[in-house]
């Protein structure tokens, strides 16, 4: 699938993502540290695009495209999204297909089926899991294990945006676009400068290693 | 740990590695106290540990004296008299109870093979100096430090002075006075030194973190120095109530205000951190008062210690406030009122780039792998720094940690850094890295 300018649904995520100012590098100083501890030159925050409803749209549309190529059109009772970022993009993708919205929060509060989501469904729902983007795919688990509890069957987990570089526990995440993506379209479009463009490489290539290297958690 | 292939050393020659091994060696055994060593701040065991470097200085034909703080200055004269301002380096001689051999020591033998080698090769044109420093950690005096450098300054408060000793009945000033020093100058703030007298101060130390060892390199060049600000004891006061019989909207409990303290904190750390801002944050000691906590009683009382350290004062200041705020809405929301207490702060020291850009040049010439990285933990020569004298540090690879017994230093990666103490030193006080301190 592709627009009219031959550019791919991906490639063209990564464009509308680096045009609304959401994507942050730093190849000197202090890098970026994300949660779970992995130093990374580039920080790319996708809330930001909650406040431009046609960058949001446009990618909200792209998203659908990805739900239902690869899941096609009836797969799912309803729509969960991931306590923060997730929440405005799944509840966007869930008006556009008519699905119940729940939410997966981070933790649980109290003890019953339905502590660590919000809102209501029966067992067994078949569920598509929203997020805006996954590192190293650990905190989707955490997500996954909240609705798995509360008995929703979880058919996919999809996001906007894949880092795709980490050692990741969770390889069945359906991704619109990549950091691979973002380097595409930031060279093509010549949205980054060369040098930057070049560190981010030698980090994407061993997202790990450079981490390690820059005070960050490292992997083996 | 990986080991490069040693360079060619120029001034580390085998017997200053001779006299390293056995300074090193004597410094461990006549200070291990079962676990580790422990040379205590201005205690007999600090002397002692001053007294051998003094002895190995003198047996090398060095000039050797003592301030008024008890400071141990090591001096080979410059070769032109009319040069001012000497080359300095040195580090502290005391260590953590149960430390480690190296914090401190390393810098002090440093210095004094960097003095040797250079007298053997006629000298240098400006005068080259190696203090030993007395009390540079917190651990003997219950948190303020650095007291051997701020003497130096003029730096020394009452407050420091008043500090109690963590195990016997005796102030700063009474054990300062019992090594020795002349009480009468430090209180009276004289400096023992102008900031004018220093056209550059180095200082050897073993790296305290991670990252040398994570990258690979036996040498580090420092940028910078993190600051900090420590409240040693901050109160949070609600209201103590029956466990049992009191019911959640009724309670003012201080020990869940204080939780809920810290996990706000720490949200704000991680989001500060992924937007790249040089931040640590720690809550080290946290007590309720065992005179009248009991397991079933809802806690009216806990004080708890605050500190946080950044590379940049404007991130101190934000933080600093953030923590302010988030103390005043927690008191409202759960009927409990936080006192911070004093604070005392630290400022970061930003390291002379004239004197970091030299001993790169000399870390290239030796031929040995360097990094160029921050120091996390605080160090005597951001004192120096911040007292207007041009100053950097040399940092050595070191595994396990610090302050601790099994602290790892390869000699080495030791020599390595010596090496580059040595030709920074000489190449400073000959004319190169830029103007002195005015």
């Amino acid at each position: 699938m592709s627009n009219g300018s031959g550019e791919t649904p991906g490639l063209e995520a990564a464009r509308i993502i680096l045009e609304g100012g959401a994507v942050h590098v730093r190849t000197a100083g202090e890098p970026f540290f994300f949660s779970s501890g992995w130093a990374s030159p580039v920080f790319i925050d996708l809330k930001r695009l909650i406040s431009n409803p046609p960058a949001r749209d446009r990618l909200v549309d792209l998203l659908l495209g990805h739900i239902a190529d690869a899941w096609g059109t009836d797969s799912f009772d309803q729509v969960a999204g991931c306590e923060l970022a997730g929440v405005p993009f799944a509840a966007i993708t869930a008006d556009r297909l008519g699905l119940p919205l729940v939410i997966a929060l981070k933790q649980a509060r109290g003890f019953d089926r339905l502590s660590q989501v919000e809102g209501v469904f029966e067992p067994g729902a078949r569920t598509l899991l929203v997020d805006d983007l996954t590192t190293d795919g650990r905190t989707k688990a955490n997500f996954r294990d909240a609705l798995e509890r509360a008995q929703a069957n979880v058919v996919g987990t999809t996001v906007i945006l894949n880092y795709g570089i980490y050692p990741t526990s969770a390889p069945d995440i359906a991704s619109l676009t990549s950091l691979a993506d973002i380097i595409a379209a930031a060279e093509s479009g010549g949205l980054l400068d060369t040098g930057v463009l070049a560190e981010i490489r030698r980090f994407a290539s061993d997202a790990p290693r450079w981490s390690r290297r820059h005070g960050g958690i490292g992997g083996r | 740990m990986r080991k490069v292939d040693l360079p060619t050393f120029d001034l580390i020659d085998p017997d200053l590695r001779g006299l390293a091994d056995d300074l090193f060696a004597r410094l461990r055994s006549d200070f291990f106290d079962g676990v580790g060593v422990s040379r205590e701040t201005y205690g007999p065991s600090e002397t002692t540990a001053m007294e051998m470097i003094e002895a190995a200085a003198e047996a090398h034909g060095l000039e050797t004296s003592w301030d008024a703080a008890r400071n141990l200055r090591v001096r080979l004269p410059g070769r032109r008299a009319a040069a001012a301002g000497t080359v300095g380096t040195g580090s502290h001689m005391d260590s953590v109870p149960q430390g480690g051999n190296y914090d401190g020591a390393a810098g002090v033998v440093a210095g004094l093979l960097a003095l040797i080698a250079a007298k053997a090769r006629g000298g240098a044109d400006h005068a080259l100096e190696v203090y030993a420093l007395r009390g540079e950690e917190s651990a003997w005096f219950g948190g303020p430090c650095y007291f051997g450098s701020r003497a130096l300054f003029g730096l020394l408060g009452p407050q420091d002075l008043a500090s109690k000793h963590r195990r016997r009945d005796a102030t700063l000033a009474d054990q300062m006075a019992a090594a020795g020093a002349d009480m009468a100058v430090i209180e009276a703030r004289r400096p023992l030194r102008q900031a004018s007298d220093f056209r550059a101060w180095f200082e050897l130390h073993i790296e305290q973190g991670p990252i040398l060892v994570a990258r690979e390199k036996p040498v580090g060049i420092v940028t910078g120095i993190r600051g900090n600000v420590r409240h040693r004891r901050v109160v949070c006061r609600g209201q103590a109530a029956h466990s049992g019989a009191v019911p959640r909207w009724m309670r003012h409990d201080a020990v869940l205000a204080m939780s809920e303290l810290l996990m706000r904190l720490d949200e704000h750390w991680r989001v500060l951190l992924a937007w790249g801002e040089d931040l640590v944050f720690t809550t080290g000691i946290v007590e309720t008062d065992p005179n009248e906590h009991a397991v079933s009683r809802v806690p009216g009382l806990v004080t708890f210690a605050v500190e946080y350290r950044s590379q940049d004062a404007k991130t101190l200041e934000n933080f600093g406030k953030l923590l302010e705020t988030e103390c005043e809405k927690i008191g409202r929301e759960r009927g409990v009122e936080f006192d911070l207490g004093e604070a005392v702060f630290t400022k970061p020291a930003k390291m002379s780039s004239a004197l970091t850009g030299l001993a790169e040049t000399q870390a290239e010439e030796f031929g040995v792998p360097y990094e160029i990285m921050a120091s996390g933990a605080g160090h005597d020569t951001a004192v120096f720094s911040n007292a207007g004298i041009p100053a950097t540090m040399i940092f050595v690879r070191n595994d396990k940690g610090s302050h601790n017994p099994d602290e790892m230093m390869d000699m080495n990666d030791f020599f390595c850094g010596a090496e580059v103490l040595a030709r920074t030193m000489i190449a400073a006080a000959n004319g190169e890295g830029g103007e002195s301190a005015q």
